[in-house]
């Protein structure tokens, strides 16, 4: 935590979990045993151990929209991260929210010390204590060994109130000296040695420290170590009989005393006079379980611990339905939390032209940008966007592990006269350009990285328009750009484009997709749902050898890395044989008509790639060029640098 | 003197509670064997069977959350929605009382069976089998609905498998109830 925010994430996510728990814990008050009322806490723990909002999810309530919505009237549009679960001060505080950030981590400081002290004295008035001998030591010894206890260090202390343990790694159980103790009070402090309990009051401790001005959380550690009072309490009564519970209760009420009760690191059995009619209360409801309870108990706990741990993805985001600084709080709490999840919100954000689906996507440096702006965000189409045909991702490629780039393809129609109005704008198709069958696209190369924990989206230059004769955009196109392989042998120039497609929801079509609708909706979590790779031969020859060349044909096979180089690739000297086979290689040939131009569009192919996978590109192509039915030249095809129109 | 009448009802009302609970037929998106009328046949049952298992009085509170849950539910599957991920804190407490209540009736309708099993029949521990299977079922199926966004690929398979085995115990259960239903003496036919 490094600042208010991020506290106030951390510690209202566990404030929720505790009334969950209290909720839980009243309901099954009378039904599970007391071993389970204290290990239920560990579901708190957890949660408040876990940074809140971890991978963009949250626990029981979406409370990071409720801190964006107050952070937005403070004018600060950063996003809340919470990295530890404790407070770090990391620069001099300038502003109010920081000072208040700096009085917190005081706190944190002032109690911490606070107990550390407490630890120290109990620590000095064990060193003033005696080692137990003869009889005492030896009924101490017997009770241990009757219930299969491995006794610690024993003292007797002047002073005492009651007997505890002390100390997590060595621990030592006090006695008083004055007094002889009753077998039950020692049997009580023998299970809290047994079960660890020091260790837990120390965690319990730590915790009340970091959460010390949240009185809810602070009642939830009083209740835990009462809890763990009232497990042993349980344990010791459940080796007794009759009227020696009833004797356990009252000498429970005989102890009632505050001294060391919080102390880290130890267990008192007096744990404050306020506790100890709980736990009498307990004692009062007292009955032996049944052995089949543990196995409920267990699952319970898993269910609780593992929903909330995991807690929900955050991934609705509010429209045009609520006010737009509503709505841009609660963009800034749905990070993308995917790179295909940042690819698809941006490309929404422009299919529906929506601000606050480019602010679930946008850089922390837009978002300020964004706020003050907000819904005149102007992302340069000069043409109205097919929403229905959605969008395509050409070309994606992988920088780094944090960094992927790809050209975002959505088909536009007509031309926007007015982009004043454009916000009020129904799209009517029927307004659509005669295009005689060309498609007409905009076009924009884009780049998403990790930020902070969040996948953004970073346009890398302007949209651009561009036409196709394809209207089907799944398999590629030759009229776009792509990953090219060119080499040359003989005069001859063979480029090889290699296209690589990912789309998250296929274009709707009105006879197999019903309604013809595309989902709008960003899916910040997504990953890609299909993806195909295309690629497309072309040859180029020297016009000066326009009139002895008949018929052309091009073999094309890509090489990955560690493959071999194939000695033979199909012949393709036969006009009747087109294809593509298993391995990638593609074969064509044509006869040319008069007057054909020096490049000739040849061989094509395509398959599906699994979007799990990362992309592989070919590491180099061969091919094999036939002029006129025979074999002309074999070349190795190298990539250009960069994508290439 | 045990009123077998009463037992008699109280273990059909449990069956076909089990009925309700476990077979979902939807008209629409409707159920037409709506969950909430199986917790309603509980808490009826639980009023038959108290005096022999005090214990199942302890079901009650349960039994009214869960039965107001799938009312809510069914309500709302008439609007084409769900009450389920809507909010986290009533599905995770939900799920919680929904363990709890199946462990706790079939712990006490075993212990009913092995007071009136005729002998040589095993009918408690079967039930007490079928508990603990059912118990560790639905903590299953809640853990891996956790890993669903993990598990995409397989989802539809696990869930498939899920919902079958999920049927499996239920109607083993029902087949058990209504064996012990069956057991009672013959006086014990409702008028």
């Amino acid at each position: 935590m490094f600042d208010i925010w991020g506290f106030l994430l951390q510690t209202l996510t566990a404030s929720g979990v505790a009334v969950l728990l209290l909720v839980v814990k009243g309901l099954f008050k009378d039904k599970l045993p007391p071993k389970w009322h204290f290990l239920v806490w560990i579901a708190l723990g957890l949660i408040i151990l876990l940074p809140a909002g971890l991978n963009g999810r949250y626990t029981l309530f979406h409370w990071q929209f409720v801190i964006e919505i107050i952070k937005g009237w403070f004018r600060d549009y950063s996003f809340t991260r919470v990295l530890f679960p404790i407070p770090i001060v990391k620069t001099v505080p300038k502003t109010v929210l920081d000072w208040l950030f700096a009085v917190y981590a005081l706190g944190v400081v002032v109690f911490a010390a606070k107990y550390i002290i407490s630890y120290i004295r109990l620590r000095l008035v064990l060193r003033k204590g005696t080692r137990l001998h003869d009889e005492a030591l030896t009924r101490i010894q017997q009770i241990a060994e009757e219930n299969g206890i491995k006794l610690c260090k024993a003292v007797e202390v002047q002073g005492l109130h009651g007997a505890f343990v002390c100390g997590v790694i060595k621990p030592i159980l006090a006695v008083p000296a004055e007094s002889e103790l009753d077998d039950k009070i020692i049997l009580h402090e023998l299970f809290h040695l047994k079960h660890k309990d020091t260790f837990w009051s120390f965690v319990i401790c730590l915790l009340r420290c970091i959460h010390w001005c949240n009185p809810l959380l602070v009642y939830c550690a009083n209740r835990a170590i009462n809890d763990m009072e009232s497990r042993c309490d349980q344990y010791v009564l459940e080796n007794l009989e009759g009227e020696e519970r009833r004797d356990y209760g009252r000498i429970l009420l005989s102890m009632a005393n505050d001294k060391f009760s919080k102390t880290p690191g130890s267990t008192c059995i007096n744990n404050g006079g306020k506790n100890i009619r709980d736990r009498i209360e307990a004692i009062a409801r007292f009955k032996k379980y049944p052995v089949g309870m543990g196995l409920v108990s267990v699952c319970v706990i898993i269910v609780l611990t593992v929903s909330l741990g995991f807690g929900v993805q955050a991934s609705k985001v509010y429209g045009t339905e609520v006010p737009v600084q509503i709505a841009l709080a609660s963009a800034r709490s749905t990070p993308c939390t995917t790179y295909a999840g940042a690819f698809d919100t941006y490309a929404k954000a422009v299919l529906s032209h929506n601000v606050v689906y480019r602010a679930m996507c946008a850089p922390a440096e837009m978002q300020d940008e964004i706020a003050e702006k907000n819904i005149y965000w102007e992302y340069f189409l000069d043409r109205w966007p097919e929403t229905n045909s959605g969008y395509y991702i050409y070309n994606l490629k992988h920088i780094d592990k944090n960094t992927y780039e790809g050209l975002l393809v959505i088909k536009v129609g007509s031309y926007i006269d007015n982009k004043e109005y454009y916000y009020d704008y129904e799209y009517d198709y029927e307004e659509e350009d005669e295009n005689d069958g060309i498609t007409h696209l905009a076009v924009q190369n884009l780049r998403v990285q990790k930020e902070n924990g969040r996948w953004v989206a970073i346009p890398l230059d302007d949209f651009r328009n561009a036409d196709t004769a394809d209207h089907v955009l799944t398999w590629g196109s030759r009229d776009l750009p792509g990953f090219s392989y060119i080499g040359t042998a003989s005069g001859i120039q063979v480029e090889f484009k290699y296209q690589t497609v990912h789309y998250v929801q296929a274009e709707s079509n009105f006879m197999f997709n019903s309604g013809g609708f595309f989902d709008t909706t960003p899916n910040p979590n997504t990953e890609f749902a299909s993806a195909q790779k295309s690629w497309f031969g072309t040859c180029t020859y020297p016009e000066s050898e326009k009139n002895s060349i008949r018929q052309i044909g091009l073999s094309v096979a890509p090489i990955y890395s560690g493959d071999k180089r194939p000695e033979n690739l199909h012949p393709a000297d036969d006009v009747d044989d087109m294809c593509t086979n298993n391995d990638e290689v593609s074969w064509d040939s044509c006869f040319l008509e008069p007057g054909w131009g020096p490049e000739i569009m040849l061989c094509g192919g395509g398959s599906s790639i699994d979007t799990m996978r990362e992309i592989e590109l070919p590491e180099y192509c061969v091919a094999d060029v036939y002029i006129n039915e025979k074999l002309a030249a074999q070349m190795d095809l190298h990539l250009q640098e960069g994508v290439v129109e | 003197m045990t009123d077998f009448n009463k037992l008699y009802s109280g273990l059909s009302r449990v069956a076909w509670g089990y009925f309700f609970t476990c077979i979902d037929i939807n008209f629409g998106t409707v159920s037409i064997l709506p969950s909430f009328v199986g917790y309603l046949l509980f808490l009826s049952a639980i009023s038959y069977l108290k005096d022999e298992e005090r214990e199942l009085t302890l079901l009650r509170t349960l039994g009214v959350i869960l039965s107001f849950w799938y009312i809510a539910q069914w309500i709302a599957s008439w609007g084409s929605s769900s009450l389920d991920g809507v909010w986290q804190f009533t599905d995770v407490l939900i799920s919680m009382v929904r363990l709890y209540f199946y462990f706790q009736l079939l712990t006490n309708l075993a212990s009913i069976a092995a007071k009136y099993q005729p002998e040589g029949y095993t009918l408690d521990s079967r039930l007490l089998q079928y508990r603990t299977i059912q118990t560790v079922l639905l903590t299953a199926i809640i853990v891996i609905t956790n890993f669903h966004f993990w598990l995409l690929e397989i989802w539809s398979v696990v869930s498939i498998v899920m919902m079958i085995v999920h049927l499996i115990v239920g109607i083993c259960l029902m087949i058990a109830l209504f064996k012990l239903r069956n057991c009672l003496p013959t006086n014990a036919e409702p008028q």
